[in-house]
């Protein structure tokens, strides 16, 4: 189990340069990028997902090779089998949430799926606790029932790694204490490494177990979040060692 | 019954626009290729260019001597000059840009995170257009064809100039209507002038059921 990444790619808009070269391995369940928007946190995700093209680099999840420029490896996105959370969702609004749940199981002439994926939805339907909107419309439910939808959706094809662009960032503070837990806990039961994407600290010192700062389109540092000194002899997260961190990062001292 | 020439001139002419409107569309709004935006005005051209201009076009093109029509002549032995055939030619050319137009947008509008989304998912890229990008552009679609078939029930000028105004053959609704007046035959005139005005509305009601919205966008 592990995802190694290594991207180099140049991006050229509006007569700027922006360059991306990031480096990373992780075996942790939950990996946190941090960074400050532009960072190119986002462009990351979507170049691990095939949905953005990259120059050089290679990209290797459990074993499988997804990407590699030297060998001329390039997996199509849909063969990846990666689970994409998208920062709104990215819902299909045309669907009944048991039929964006079910969408990668269907087949283009019928919305009805095989007694085993109706199944399946049946269990994520039950495991999200969505259950009574299955028949509703995404614009009909709340924001953190759509995040669940987004959730199961990106789960039923038994994906091999979590990409969560952003996932809180669209939600009250009290949803996201509740959605973090949530996060967790589907972590557990799925037993899937999550990769996700923030710039939110409270999101690093909840979930992070290994952290990944990014700056300017460079790795400017990884630590591992699951042990001493960022964690105390009860596992809790050691808040002011993590800010300490964080801060330093961003080039703010902590006086 | 000129009314049945012009539904059935009009009804074909709307499928060939939408065909084509529909596939060009998605290109010019999905990828990227040299020379779009000329390729662009270049098919935007038959609703700025007087009707009479593009029906000169067509004669020059189809007739026997044109290239296309000498062409179909030696080959198949078809002639589409004075024929219905010619005038679905000339409302689906007519008739096209406004397809095109539409769709376009309509294409436009749908976001990527969308298809993205689809991709990711598992599906391939005619999966992904035919469950996500034209289900959600359906809506600007139909408008668009609604507004092609008016547009090609109403066809007068390239029509009278390739499909010329033979009575039972190529005389649609409104080469009739035109025909009925110069003759002085006001009854006649009036019976077709009400005739197609209450095609249209019914063409205009359905289009506003069909635009009328069954989800918003989350």
């Amino acid at each position: 189990m592990g995802v190694e990444v290594d991207v180099q790619q140049t991006f050229r808009s509006g007569g700027h340069d922006f360059s991306l070269n990031i480096q990373f391995s992780c075996d942790e369940n939950i990996t946190v990028l941090f960074g400050q928007s532009g960072a190119g946190k986002s462009l990351l995700l979507k170049i691990i997902a095939g949905l953005q093209d990259t120059q050089t680099g290679k990209i290797v999840i459990n074993g499988r090779v997804l990407f590699d420029s030297s060998e001329g490896i390039n997996i199509p996105s849909r063969y990846r089998r990666i689970g994409f959370l998208f920062q709104d969702y990215a819902l299909f609004p045309h669907m009944t949430v048991g039929e964006n749940i079910g969408f990668s199981k269907r087949s283009i002439f019928s919305k009805r799926l095989i007694e085993k994926d109706a199944e399946r939805v049946r269990e994520l339907l039950e495991i999200f606790q969505i259950k009574d909107f299955s028949k509703k419309y995404p614009s009909e439910i709340s924001g953190g029932q759509r995040q669940r939808v987004g959730l199961a959706r990106a789960l039923l094809q038994k994906p091999d790694i979590l990409l969560l662009d952003e996932p809180f960032s669209a939600l009250d503070p009290l949803l996201r204490i509740q959605m973090r837990a949530e996060l967790k806990k589907i972590q557990s039961i799925f037993n899937i490494p999550i990769l996700f994407i923030t710039h939110d600290p409270q999101d690093v010192a909840e979930l992070g177990e290994r952290l990944v700062l990014i700056k300017q389109g460079l790795v400017s540092g990884s630590v591992d979040l699951s042990n001493p000194p960022y964690r105390d002899s009860l596992g809790k997260p050691v808040r002011p060692e993590i800010r300490k961190i964080l801060l330093s990062a961003a080039g703010v001292s902590s006086a | 019954m000129p009314l049945l020439l012009s539904l059935k001139v009009a009804g074909i002419a709307t499928f060939i626009a939408s065909v084509m409107g529909i596939s060009v569309a998605w290109l010019a709004a999905k990828r990227d290729f040299w020379g779009k935006e000329v390729l662009d005005a270049l098919l935007t051209l038959p609703v700025v260019l007087p009707p009479t201009v593009l029906g000169y076009y067509l004669l020059v093109l189809l007739g026997r001597r044109g290239p296309i029509g000498s062409w179909l002549e030696t080959y198949f032995g078809i002639n589409l000059i004075f024929t219905w055939q010619g005038a679905v030619i000339a409302a689906s050319i007519v008739a096209f840009p406004l397809v095109y137009k539409s769709a376009r947008s309509a294409f436009e509008g749908v976001s990527r995170r969308y298809e993205d989304a689809s991709r990711v998912l598992g599906k391939n890229e005619f999966q992904v257009f035919s469950l996500v990008t034209f289900p959600l552009a359906i809506r600007g679609i139909l408008a668009g064809s609604m507004l092609a078939f008016a547009r090609a029930l109403g066809e007068f000028g390239a029509t009278l100039m390739v499909a010329g105004s033979l009575p039972g053959k190529t005389q649609t609704l409104s080469i009739a209507v035109y025909e009925a007046v110069q003759a002085g035959h006001d009854q006649v005139a009036n019976f077709l002038v009400v005739v197609t005005s209450i095609v249209c509305i019914v063409v205009l009601l359905a289009s506003n059921y069909f635009l009328k919205p069954k989800y918003r966008e989350a």
